[in-house]
């Protein structure tokens, strides 16, 4: 059996650090109604509510087809803190993948054999379907199947407390490593992607590892040796400002920057990882909840993206399933308890779509986040209501 | 030694790529912050490190990188850096607000606004009169004589002595400041800004007399200054109000709630 110390929900954290310090809320009447809907909950950190399941109808709510309060200018203008809010996951996936890449390379494999073989199931069935009845869509099909494929095989295994049973916990840790390989081939993607010629695509597939590294660089540089709190904080924000804005600037994957930049802070000598993990506890829920609000907002309910549901949810489903079956005998659990775990695919399939808009025609972008979306939200709740039936009937 | 090897890093950074590499639009406002965070900060540093005041660092910074020299944050990344600066001034505003302690206002209210009144008075008479006897040679309008003149100059004095409590704040903030000098000149500045506000409709009005504009009325101008003054405060009361409510009754999830409510303020106040 693989260790189980040391894991934690990674895409959202512990408790928020400014409600550890104010303490508990004053009883009230209230506090029995609001209890029902506590955010606590909404973030996942409890085995009940995710908070892709709050967020992303709210998003829908407040976004130009609802109350459009999140107008699109507003939308445009909150690209910035997407753009930062990617690179932001894309270091915690990296300082993921730096700790446990020594210790658990097994692991690595297991999780990319397994988001690996998502990847395949709905790429080639998005290619099938598209092919087959006709489906119009403003970029090449390749490139958009291949981009819900990896949108796919993100898994976050929110739906139950890590710490709760020893598969939880492998569950977890693989959920934190099956992203590594999809930023890698979102990365090569992006390479592709553009019309660009042969050497321009090799300056995309470098400008990642090259801006990470600088990025990397400057933070290893900066963060032991604040002088204040407060200049750390500025000193972290920064980086992670600049890890997102170089990436957007050039057109590469903030996440593949992200993750350079975490993978060298871990590797690195020094305490640049726990430093920028402890800074990052503070934004880490306003960011999740900014990404997650912001797809829900673009969510466009069109033709295409409801067509491109039916293959997504389906294939997606498959993949997990046959994946986990592949990866459970290097693991040590059962093929379907893992299945069960890994169908809660997170922030980081939002965040994908949300990374592919960027690169994609914006009919395209939209299409695919609108898709991404509706079935992020409907794995979430299928996670709901299979993972506690599913673990009663185990017991 | 690693402060400076960071500078040098990050301006290459930002330097190959903006001026370099690219002319693309997309993330210039994400890295135009990341590079002012990271950047201004080690040049605040230095500045301290050689006695000078970490604030004079930041306008260096900010002069040198800016459009007009360097070009590093072109003219475009610095308007699309505005929303982040509304919403850093709405932050700053509202720590700000947490400090002041209405309770133990060190002086009272009356002398502060008698503080506030003759500061305001002294420095707009200084400008009015220097900006009278020098109008000829100003780029402004040498031309205009008589009551014109008049009225252009109770107009670009008021324009000059205007000031920004949350500079104020910030400076305070960065320096550390706590203590009665600290809270003394916050509250002078807000009030100041409040009599410059009043002033400046009141020019308005007496420059649209003097030029023969037909602009708003007098009324219109005095219930647009009033809603200025007082639907701001209104409408920061209710926000700090319902956020107390949250805070005592829910209490959780503060970080996202207090972003949340200043992205609103910075998105929704200037609207209002």
């Amino acid at each position: 059996m693989i260790p189980t110390r040391d894991v934690r929900g990674r895409e959202l954290g512990g408790p928020d650090p400014l409600d550890r310090r104010l303490g508990t809320a004053s009883p009230s009447p209230l506090t029995w109604l609001l209890s029902l809907l506590r955010t606590r909950s909404a973030l996942g950190l409890a085995p009940s509510l995710t908070p892709a399941v709050i967020f992303l109808p709210l998003g829908a709510l407040l976004g130009p087809g609802g109350l459009d309060l999140l107008s699109p200018r507003v939308l445009g203008r909150l690209d910035m803190a997407v753009t930062i809010a990617l690179a932001v996951l894309g270091v915690l996936v990296g300082t993921a993948l730096g700790r446990q890449i020594r210790t658990a390379y097994r692991l690595l494999i297991a999780a990319s054999l397994e988001s690996a073989v998502t990847t395949v199931a709905v790429t080639g069935a998005t290619v099938y379907f598209v092919r087959a009845t006709g489906l119009p869509l403003d970029a090449p099909v390749v490139a958009f199947a291949l981009a819900l494929g990896l949108c796919a095989s993100a898994s976050s295994a929110t739906s139950a407390d890590p710490d709760s049973e020893p598969v939880a916990a492998v569950a977890t840790r693989v959920a934190d490593l099956d992203d590594v390989l999809p930023i890698v081939l979102a990365t090569v993607a992006f390479a592709v992607l553009p019309p660009v010629s042969a050497s321009a695509g090799w300056m995309f597939a470098l400008a990642p590892i090259a801006i990470g590294l600088a990025v990397g660089t400057i933070g290893w540089l900066l963060f032991e040796r604040a002088e204040s709190a407060a200049e750390r904080v500025v000193f972290v924000l920064g980086a992670l400002a600049l890890a997102g804005g170089a990436a957007a600037y050039v057109r590469v994957s903030p996440l593949a920057v992200g993750l350079v930049a975490g993978l060298f802070w871990t590797v690195a000598p020094g305490r640049a990882d726990r430093i920028v993990q402890d800074d990052l506890k503070r934004v880490q829920h306003p960011l999740v909840v900014l990404l997650l609000v912001t797809a829900g907002a673009l969510w466009t309910p069109s033709a295409a993206s409801l067509w491109l549901l039916a293959p997504y949810l389906l294939f997606r489903l498959a993949g997990k399933v046959v994946g986990a079956w592949a990866t459970a005998g290097f693991l040590e659990v059962r093929a379907g308890d893992l299945a069960a775990f890994l169908m809660s695919p997170g922030v980081l399939a939002v965040a994908f779509a949300l990374n592919f808009r960027q690169m994609l025609p914006p009919a395209a972008g939209e299409t695919l986040v609108s898709t991404v979306a509706a079935g992020t939200a409907a794995f979430e709740l299928f996670a709901l209501a299979v993972v506690p039936h599913w673990r009663r009937r185990r017991q | 030694m690693r402060r400076l090897a960071a500078l040098a890093i990050t301006t290459g950074l930002a330097w190959l790529l903006v001026v370099r590499l690219g002319t693309e639009p997309a993330g210039s406002a994400a890295l135009a912050l990341g590079f002012a965070l990271v950047a201004a900060s080690i040049v605040g540093w230095l500045f301290e490190f050689l006695r000078l005041p970490r604030v004079t660092g930041y306008l260096a910074f900010g002069l040198i990188c800016g459009p007009y020299v360097a070009n590093i944050i072109t003219e475009p990344m610095a308007r699309d850096l505005r929303a982040a600066g509304g919403f850093a001034i709405a932050l700053i505003a509202f720590i700000a607000g947490l400090h002041v302690q209405l309770r133990r206002a060190v002086p009272p209210l009356t002398k502060v606004a008698l503080l506030a009144a003759i500061t305001l008075i002294i420095a707009w008479s200084g400008f009015a009169a220097a900006l009278y006897l020098t109008w000829p040679w100003l780029p402004i309008g040498p031309d205009l004589v008589g009551f014109q003149r008049l009225a252009a100059v109770v107009l670009t004095a008021t324009v000059l002595v205007g000031v920004s409590p949350t500079v104020t704040v910030a400076v305070i903030a960065e320096s550390r400041a706590s203590g009665v000098l600290a809270r003394l000149a916050t509250a002078t500045v807000v009030l100041v800004e409040l009599g410059v506000i009043i002033l400046f409709a009141i020019g308005l009005e007496g420059a649209r007399l003097a030029f023969g504009s037909s602009g708003r009325d007098g009324w219109t101008i005095a219930a647009s200054t009033a809603w200025t003054i007082i639907g701001s405060l209104s409408f920061g009361a209710l926000l700090g109000a319902l956020f107390t409510l949250y805070v005592r009754f829910i209490g959780r999830e503060v970080t996202i709630v207090l972003l949340a409510l200043c992205a609103l303020v910075a998105g929704l106040g200037p609207q209002l």
